[in-house]
């Protein structure tokens, strides 16, 4: 018998594909006056539906961002105000999506309590 | 875990950005050196970044160190000025070719993308903190 829930199980996915995200948009930040390097970013949609058809924490997938328009003269394009809007938009789903994960957790408690 | 390592990674730019504005202050400091160490006036020095992976592990995403400081080559700017030691037979003295508007501006985007990467620690921790709220 599962003990997780199927929606359990896939919040569970989502937290780890949001997580990974996080990495990755940090990594972008971070480099963002490095000469050469382009951004890097999942499909949040795919990610997900690869990591829960696999159930292996490892979302693959990475992809390079090859947007031409903001590409600098030296071959960077990270667009710092972008990237910040999408490292706080995907802040909000992860803690939502715990919050979520959580009160489903206190559900499955107070279900299994005796008292 | 991913959301520990944007620690690494931020800490890692937040590192590279700071030893750029090390590098800012030095060159705005000898915007008026005609000597150096090495002969000849003081000559800029630029920072060279590079992404690199942070930590043992592989990670999804890049940190950023600083792989090399380069010494900018524009020709020295020649001012006249016979009176100093450092003139040539025809009074010429060759000075730093450092531009400050430009190491102003410089600084500015440095202190931004310094600005960028300490939010993201913050918003890290945050995400993290809740993480761990999990367990009450």
């Amino acid at each position: 018998m599962e003990i997780l829930r199927p929606e359990q199980q896939v919040m569970q996915a989502a937290l780890e594909v949001r997580s990974v995200r996080a990495e990755l948009l940090a990594g972008n930040v971070a480099n963002a006056d490095t000469p050469g390097y382009v951004g890097r970013d999942l499909k949040f949609e795919d990610a997900l539906n690869r990591v829960v058809d696999s159930g292996s924490a490892d979302p693959a997938g990475i992809e390079t961002n090859d947007l031409i328009q903001n590409m600098r003269y030296d071959r960077n394009n990270i667009d710092v105000e972008r990237e910040m809007a999408q490292v706080y938009s995907n802040a909000l789903s992860y803690v939502a999506t715990l919050k979520l994960y959580g009160d489903s957790m206190a559900r499955v408690a107070s279900a299994t309590s005796n008292s | 875990m991913s959301i520990e390592s944007i620690f690494g990674i931020a800490t890692s730019a937040l590192d590279a950005q700071s030893q750029r504005i090390t590098l800012i202050a030095q060159n705005l400091a000898n915007a008026n050196s005609v000597d150096s160490a090495d002969g000849g006036p003081y000559q800029r020095r630029i920072p060279v970044f590079e992404a690199q992976a942070v930590g043992e592990e592989n990670t999804a995403g890049l940190g950023v160190k600083m792989a090399a400081v380069l010494h900018d080559q524009t020709p020295a700017r020649q001012v006249y000025d016979p009176a100093s030691p450092f003139a040539d037979a025809s009074g010429m003295v060759n000075e730093s070719s450092v531009n400050p508007i430009y190491e102003m501006v410089d600084m500015m985007q440095a202190s931004r993308s310094y600005q960028a990467n300490l939010s993201m620690v913050e918003t890290a921790r945050t995400a993290a903190l809740k993480t761990i709220d999990l367990l009450k």
